[in-house]
C-alpha cells in the first residue's frame, strides 16, 4: 500500500519491509513485488524490525553492451548486488538495504526483476525468508499448503490450474517464500497474475480473459485469478514435482532422495552469498524430511490428477 | 598411503533418505549422490579421508577391491572438475 509519498510497506514472511525514496523510482524498484503489500499500514505495531531499503538514484552508469546480468559481489563495506544498465544494490552490515536504480530505468518489471528481487531476496534470506521458484496452492482441506517447484515450463501452471478446478486454492503461480518456523516449515505466497501458455488454456475457467501474450514466453496473463494476500504463512504439507506427459497423466508416486532434493534445490538456490546458499540447501533438506514430497504426471486429464493428489494430501479426500 | 582428501570449503553437503546432494556454493552448481556417494561423501566431510580409504569404503558395501579403486579415482575426478575437492592432485602411486 502507498502511506506516503514514496513509501511502500510490504511482508515477506514475517519480515516487514519498508521501501522509502523518490515515488516514481520506488515504483520501479518494487514493481511486481506490490502484490506482497502489508495490510498492517505504516503506523502498525510490528513483532519483527522491519527490513529498511531506500532507493535512491544511481550515478550514470558506463555504457554496457553485451548480455545483460545480475552478480553478487562480496565487500567488506556490504555486499553488492549489481545489475547491469539498472544499477545495485548496497546490502549493509546493519542489514539495511540501499537500491541505487537509473533514474531512467527502463518501463516495466526490469528494474524490480533483475535489481531489486534479487537483492532482497538475498537480504531476506538472512532473515530466514528463503525466496521459492514454486506455485503454491492450499488444500481444500484448508489443512496447509503444497508447493509445486519447477523452473518454467516443467508444467507448474498446468499442474496449478488443474486442482484448482478441483478444490485446491491458488496461491501463488510463481514464488513463496521458504520459513523456517518453530513448528515446521511454512510458506507465504507471493501472490502473482499466473501466466497461462497453450498446453494450460484448457484449464481456464470460460468467464476468465487472458491478456496479451508475452512474445519472449508466449504466455499470456489472466488477471481475474490474481490470488489473494494472505495475512500469515502457511504450514507446508507436501511438495509436488511435475512431470509433463501425453495422455491423461494422474499418476502420483512418492519422491525422495537425491532426485527430490536437487529438484527443490535447483528451485531454491541462486548463487549469491555462500553462507545463504548453504542454509538454504540445508533449509531444503529439511523441509524434504519433514513433508511428503510426489512426482506428478501432469496430462490432459485435471479431474483424474486432482483425485489423485487429493487421496496423498487431502485429509477430506 | 596417498594424501588426505578435503572437500571444498565451497562444497555445501546435504543427505536426504541416504542419498545427498553436493552444492558448489558460489556457482550455484549442484550434484546428485546415490546411496555410495552419499557414502563417500560423508567420508570426506569427517575428513581424513584418503583413496585408499574411500576405496575400502566401496569394498565393505560389496565391491571388489579392483572395481572400488577405478570407481573412486573416476568419482575424485568428477569432484575435482566441478571444484568440489581438494588435495586430489592425482591418482595415488601404487
Amino acid at each position: 500500500m502507498t502511506s506516503a509519498a514514496g513509501t511502500r510497506w510490504l511482508r515477506a514472511g514475517r519480515v516487514p519491509v519498508v521501501v522509502r525514496g523518490d515515488a516514481a523510482l520506488v515504483a520501479a524498484a518494487v514493481g511486481p513485488l506490490a502484490t506482497l503489500e502489508d495490510d498492517a499500514g505504516p503506523g502498525a505495531t510490528r513483532a519483527d524490525a522491519p527490513l529498511e531499503v531506500a532507493v535512491e538514484v544511481a550515478p550514470a552508469p558506463p555504457t554496457f553492451s553485451g548480455p545483460h546480468r545480475t552478480r553478487f559481489v562480496p565487500g567488506r563495506e556490504g555486499d553488492r548486488v549489481e545489475a547491469d544498465g539498472l544499477g545495485e544494490a548496497l546490502l549493509r552490515p546493519d542489514g539495511r538495504v540501499v537500491l541505487r536504480l537509473r533514474a531512467d530505468a527502463p518501463p516495466g518489471d526490469e528494474a524490480s526483476e533483475r535489481l531489486t528481487v534479487p537483492a532482497l531476496a538475498e537480504a531476506l534470506r538472512r532473515r530466514g525468508a528463503r525466496l521459492l521458484h514454486a506455485a503454491v496452492l492450499r488444500t481444500p482441506d484448508g489443512a496447509g499448503a503444497l508447493l509445486v517447484p519447477a523452473v518454467r515450463g516443467r508444467g507448474k501452471t498446468t499442474l496449478s490450474l488443474s486442482l484448482r478446478r478441483h478444490g485446491f486454492a491458488l496461491l501463488s503461480d510463481d514464488r513463496g517464500f521458504l520459513l523456517d518456523a518453530a513448528t515446521g516449515p511454512e510458506v507465504d505466497p507471493w501472490p502473482e497474475v499466473p501466466r497461462v501458455g497453450d498446453r494450460s488454456l484448457f484449464l481456464l475457467p470460460p468467464h476468465v480473459a487472458t491478456g496479451p501474450r508475452d512474445p519472449r514466453t508466449g504466455k499470456a496473463p489472466a488477471p481475474s485469478l490474481l490470488p489473494p494476500r494472505l495475512t500469515s504463512p502457511l504450514p507446508v504439507v507436501g511438495v509436488l514435482l511435475p512431470r509433463l506427459v501425453d495422455g491423461r497423466g494422474g499418476a502420483v508416486s512418492p519422491a525422495g532422495g537425491a532426485a527430490a532434493l536437487a529438484a527443490v534445490v535447483a528451485n531454491a538456490v541462486v548463487a549469491t552469498d555462500p553462507t545463504t546458499t548453504a542454509a538454504t540447501l540445508t533449509a531444503v533438506a529439511a523441509l524434504l524430511a519433514r513433508v511428503p514430497c510426489a512426482q506428478v504426471e501432469v496430462g490432459d486429464d485435471p479431474a483424474t490428477l486432482a483425485a489423485a493428489v487429493r487421496a496423498r494430501f487431502d485429509a477430506t479426500a | 598411503m596417498s594424501e588426505p582428501l578435503r572437500l571444498s570449503p565451497d562444497a555445501a553437503v546435504a543427505e536426504l533418505s541416504g542419498e545427498a546432494v553436493v552444492l558448489h556454493v558460489k556457482d550455484g552448481r549442484y550434484f546428485s549422490a546415490n546411496g555410495t556417494g552419499a557414502a563417500l561423501l560423508r567420508r570426506l566431510a569427517a575428513g581424513g579421508a584418503t583413496r585408499e580409504t574411500l576405496a575400502d569404503e566401496l569394498v565393505r558395501l560389496g565391491a571388489d577391491r579392483a572395481r572400488a579403486t577405478a570407481d573412486v579415482e573416476a568419482w575424485l575426478a568428477r569432484l575435482v572438475a566441478a571444484r568440489l575437492l581438494e588435495g586430489a592432485a592425482g591418482p595415488a602411486t601404487r
